[in-house]
């Protein structure tokens, strides 16, 4: 019992001790976590940035450079916490259109594809109103009042930005690289976001990106460094209303002397745009270099064209500024391959924005044919393997059982979104159908060149019963059956403890009472054997000892059957003190004048059998005690049955007797060391011609109960197995 | 043994139990009942940011929470349809939705009023009819192209060659723009001829091309109207860089702030404005009686505002011209 006890108190002082060092961790990573990740340096140089997440575009690393091929409207590149609180963000940004702007998010949360689809400020640099312009998302847009960036905002040029976010405050510097032209700005708003990511940002323009560090140290400094190149602090403000607005702002003149808005004329070429299927049926040797016309489908690794006949690769050119979706005029000379042509030493010219042409929806055994090379498909096949390689190349194996194909991807920001697609799930790809050995290895009829991991869609998840999933559900199951089986051979011992408890006292409490009667009994008839032996027998006296042998003997007769009651299920005594009370009062009472009333209150509830046993014994003790010495005419039992105990009084309007004097007897004291046995307490109102209550309180804790409960229910189960084994003949006595 | 395995079997079965309730609770897609998905054609366009302000008006003082967002681009349908779909995955309270296509989005807008979703189609229409989960706010396109027609009869006297640029396929509302055009121009103005009619694909830069190889075409032109916003800048632009903006008169159609600032400036004739703010606003309050169980059956058709640089101050053309989405009272 000692060893249960300290082992439960360890338990606790363990369960407190886990408890304060988790609040502690967790106070400590809070505390922590505006600064963890911090200073943050991407240089784009090594190809391996696995930490930004794309939403939208279409994201590639060149160059130190990270680039987005794509003129989507608010495309995004996202990193670092979104507890950053305080720091500043710098980086370099070029536009690589006439129109569209570029620039940073900081303090994003909830972000999604779309506009401005975030929640968070923009600070970018646009060039259709060449300004510095600074906002507020919450998927809507409210705008600062722009600032005019000196020298304009010109395509293929470089600018710095440095973004520096303290409170609610966010200070502004731009400049053009290499030049004096800057521009600051700094921005209020109350009730601000308080923390959130970083990201770069475009809007209808490719863009570049390059040397983004953010770092938390000196941010008061920085941001009083931009506020003294600054009046007046500009708040989200527009577009509320028209009027507001354009009383305020400017839109591009579209005159003809602006030519960075005059846009470029068809001239006439020497060599006409040919369709491009008709590439693959040109005589050889070709004598001239050949054009043609299309929209761009893919940049990197190569630079893929389609026109309403097809596709064409094209290598050897400067992709930097063409983005997916640019309608371009390529003349090149053609290089014939088994199943198309490429177009090698190609001149191309930009002529408009267009939107990207949707897949041609195809299987991969039409793909293998080669029919649809360089042309952008959409097929679908089951995910086998994905392989990690270097320079952020990410390769997808598919099958879909007639064959099996790879997807491609290449200079990507993140492996980690490849993660997410598990082997054995059904996948559609849209990508550039190429069969070159280059991509193939010869393993596989064709490969697909995909853009993004926006191009990949999950049709079906894999197959639920996996061996690894198996295996997981056998470890779980096991665990499970263990925990069972440990549950159970816990209660187990905890009713076998219980048992032999309550044998051990039944022992105790048959040598109390059992044994000394008989001992009592014995000594009567002792002295019987010794008078009779040692002289004539003195009838009188042998007829005393002889009543009182009988009457102990009747007396412990009684208290046994009342006992064996107590504890005989199905019994009316059992479970049921008030009847036992009355039965025993009555037996006490009988043939003299003192009345016992017996009542209760609150409905009877089952009680351990011990906290039973020992109750009545006590109340027996104290009914007899009150019946034979207190001189009352009536003695009043009374049973309360609260929610968190069991109270017992036992009350007679007699003599009394001083409390703590000399009468104290050895029945009173019995009585204590019951009631201490079940950590009940006993208390003794009583003075002198008052009459005496014993009072007992017996606490009914859970713990109790419970095992009780338990002990109860398992007899229940017992008892119900016991019972179906019989009616099926399972068992033999 | 046997009572052993029973007891066993017993709790095991209670324990699967357990475990499978807690599964298929963890399993189950969390609902949004308060919150109303508000799809437009396209985000971070003065027209549809005025119906943003309209349903956020609209929603002030309700426990509703709107969730905002559009493809970024008018023929990005794909985009539209992801959008739908999510709403519909994640049981929202509401859809409120701009299509882009006439088609493409008909199925998705059928199994959200199945699932009892409340759905208001703003703009333009689709083949489906109204029922108590679904309605229909739009603007009277045939009112904007009867609009048009009079302001061309107007402004040239009723008599003069016009181009008519930007009518998609697939987009009912310049279709019916384009019919009631040709209508009213025959009924009223029969010297009033359409010289061309160019058809417009969502891109700015192919719209210009064709705008000025119209201009060069036709050097006599008098009036162009563009039937959307990106018609009007290619419009615009192809005139500006061809300098014939004082000869020919831009009649446009949709809002844009660059727009009206054009407009203010002399430089485009007029537009015609589509309240989008009106209809953000009637449709939110549908949702709300939706949500109540009310039946939200109807088709609404909002007239269309001529604006004009003598109106274009006036109170209830600068309420139809609200993007305040962040209203505050």
């Amino acid at each position: 019992m000692k060893l249960f006890k300290h082992s439960w108190n360890a338990a606790i002082a363990a369960l407190i001790g886990a408890v304060s060092a988790a609040a502690l961790l967790f106070s400590f990573i809070h505390y922590i976590r505006p600064f963890l990740g911090l200073p943050f340096r991407d240089p784009f140089a090594d190809g391996k940035s696995n930490l930004w997440q794309p939403m939208g575009g279409a994201w590639d690393l060149a160059n130190g450079t990270m680039q987005n091929h794509s003129d989507e409207w608010g495309a995004k590149l996202l990193a670092g916490s979104k507890y950053w609180t305080d720091y500043v963000v710098e980086a370099d940004l070029e536009i690589l259109r006439d129109y569209g702007d570029a620039g940073l998010i900081v303090r994003s949360n909830q972000e999604d594809r779309g506009v401005d689809a975030y929640n968070g400020y923009y600070v970018g640099l646009r060039s259709i109103d060449d300004s510095l312009v600074i906002g507020r998302a919450d998927y809507g847009w409210m705008e600062g009042r722009p600032v005019p960036m000196p020298g304009g905002v010109r395509r293929l040029t470089w600018y710095h930005l440095k973004v520096v976010v303290q409170g609610c405050e966010i200070g502004v510097a731009a400049n053009e690289v290499g030049t004096q032209n800057r521009a600051w700005t700094v921005f209020q708003e109350s009730g601000c976001v308080a923390s959130g990511r970083i990201g770069l940002r475009s809007v209808a323009t490719v863009a570049s990106w390059r040397n983004v560090k953010v770092y938390s140290v000196g941010v008061p400094a920085e941001l009083a460094a931009i506020r003294r190149h600054v009046t007046e602090e500009t708040h989200p403000e527009f577009p509320k209303g028209e009027a507001a607005y354009n009383s305020s702002h400017t839109f591009p003149t579209y005159d003809p002397k602006d030519a960075k808005f005059t846009p470029e004329k068809t001239a006439a070429k020497a060599h006409p745009p040919q369709p491009i299927s008709s590439l693959n049926n040109l005589p050889e040797p070709v004598s001239h270099p050949v054009s043609v016309r299309g929209v761009v489908t893919l940049t990197s690794p190569q630079l893929y064209v389609q026109d309403v006949t097809g596709g064409v690769a094209v290598a050897e050119v400067n992709v930097s500024a063409l983005g997916i979706g640019d309608e371009v005029e390529i003349t090149g000379w053609p290089d014939a391959q088994p199943f198309s042509t490429i177009l090698r030493k190609a001149d191309v010219r930009l002529l408009l924005g267009r939107t990207p042409p949707p897949p041609v929806s195809i299987t991969a055994a039409q793909a293998a044919t080669g029919v649809f090379e360089a042309d952008f498909v959409e097929t679908q096949g089951y995910l086998q393997h994905i392989h990690y390689e270097s320079g952020n190349t990410i390769i997808l194996d598919l099958d879909d059982g007639s064959q099996s194909f790879r997807a491609i991807v290449t200079g990507g920001p993140s492996a980690a979104l490849y993660r997410k697609f598990s082997e054995q799930s059904l996948l559609r790809v849209r990508g550039i159908c190429v069969l070159d050995p280059r991509f193939t290895q010869n393993e596989v009829p064709f490969a697909l060149l995909l853009r993004a991991a926006d191009d990949i869609d999950v049709l079906v998840g894999p197959p639920w019963w996996s061996a690894r999933r198996f295996i997981e559900l056998t470890c779980v199951l096991l665990l499970l059956l263990l925990m069972i089986l440990f549950l159970y051979v816990r209660i187990e011992n905890w009713r076998m403890k219980g048992i032999l408890d309550e044998r051990e006292r039944l022992a105790l409490e048959m040598h109390d009472t059992l044994a000394q009667s008989f001992a009592g009994v014995g000594y009567q008839l002792q002295g019987i054997r010794n008078g009779m032996r040692n002289g004539p027998a003195n009838w009188p006296t042998i007829n005393e000892q002889l009543d009182r042998a009988c009457e102990m003997v009747r007396q412990t007769h009684e208290e046994s059957s009342l006992s064996i009651a107590m504890l005989k299920p199905g019994s009316p005594e059992f479970g049921d003190l008030t009847i036992a009370f009355e039965r025993c009062a009555s037996r006490i009472a009988e043939g003299g004048d003192v009345r016992v009333t017996v009542t209760r209150e609150g409905p009877i509830r089952a009680l351990p059998l011990r906290v039973t046993d020992t109750l009545f014994h006590i109340g027996a003790e104290a009914i007899t005690n009150a019946i034979r010495h207190a001189q009352t005419e009536t003695v009043e039992v009374h049973m309360t049955y609260e929610t968190n105990a069991i109270v017992l009084h036992v009350q007679d309007h007699g003599i009394g007797f001083t409390a703590g004097g000399q009468l104290r007897s050895h029945g009173l004291r019995d009585m204590e060391h019951r009631a201490a046995s079940i950590s009940a307490d006993l208390h003794v109102h009583t003075a002198p011609g008052e009459g005496t209550c014993i009072e007992v309180v017996v606490p009914l804790h859970s713990r109790k109960v419970l095992t009780e409960l338990v002990s109860h229910g398992e007899r229940y189960i017992t008892r119900l197995a016991f019972k179906a084994g019989q009616k099926l003949g399972f068992h033999r006595r | 043994m046997l009572i052993t395995a029973v007891r066993l079997g017993k709790r095991l079965a209670i324990c699967s139990l357990s475990a499978g309730t807690l599964l298929l609770a963890s399993g189950c897609a969390r609902a949004h009942p308060h919150t109303v998905a508000v799809i437009p054609e396209m985000t971070a366009q003065e027209l549809w940011e005025a119906e943003h302000a309209g349903v956020a008006s609209a929603a002030l003082g309700t426990n509703w929470e709107i969730y905002w967002n559009g493809p970024g681009r008018k023929d990005d349908v794909a985009r539209q349809i992801e959008l739908v779909e999510a709403a519909i995955a994640q049981r929202d309270g509401g859809l409120i939705l701009s299509p882009d296509h006439a088609l493409a989005l008909n199925t998705l807008v059928r199994r959200a009023v199945a699932q009892g979703i409340p759905t208001v189609i703003v703009g333009s229409h689709l083949s489906i009819s109204p029922n108590p989960k679904l309605a229909y706010i739009l603007n009277d396109d045939e009112e904007t192209g009867r609009l048009a027609a009079d302001r061309a009869g107007e402004t040239l006297h009723g008599m003069g060659d016009v181009a008519l640029i930007g009518s998609e396929p697939g987009i009912a509302s310049t279709f019916l723009r384009t019919t009631a055009f040709r209508h009213r121009l025959s009924e009223r103005y029969p010297s009033i001829h359409i010289v061309n009619e160019l058809p417009g694909s969502g891109a700015f830069d192919e719209g210009l091309l064709g705008a000025q190889q119209i201009l060069e075409r036709y050097p006599k032109l008098d009036a162009i109207v563009a039937l959307d916003t990106v018609a009007t800048r290619a419009s615009f632009s192809a005139l500006k860089s061809h300098q014939r903006n004082n000869e020919v008169k831009l009649i446009a159609c949709d809002q844009a702030l660059d727009l009206l600032y054009y407009l203010r400036k002399g430089e485009i004739d007029s537009i015609i404005v589509e309240n989008t703010f009106e209809m953000g606003y009637r449709a939110m309050k549908l949702i709300n009686a939706g949500q109540r169980g009310e039946s939200i059956l109807g088709n609404q058709l909002l007239p269309p505002t001529m604006v004009t640089r003598e109106n274009v101050d006036r109170p209830d053309v600068q309420r139809m011209l609200s993007m305040d989405w962040r209203p505050t009272q």
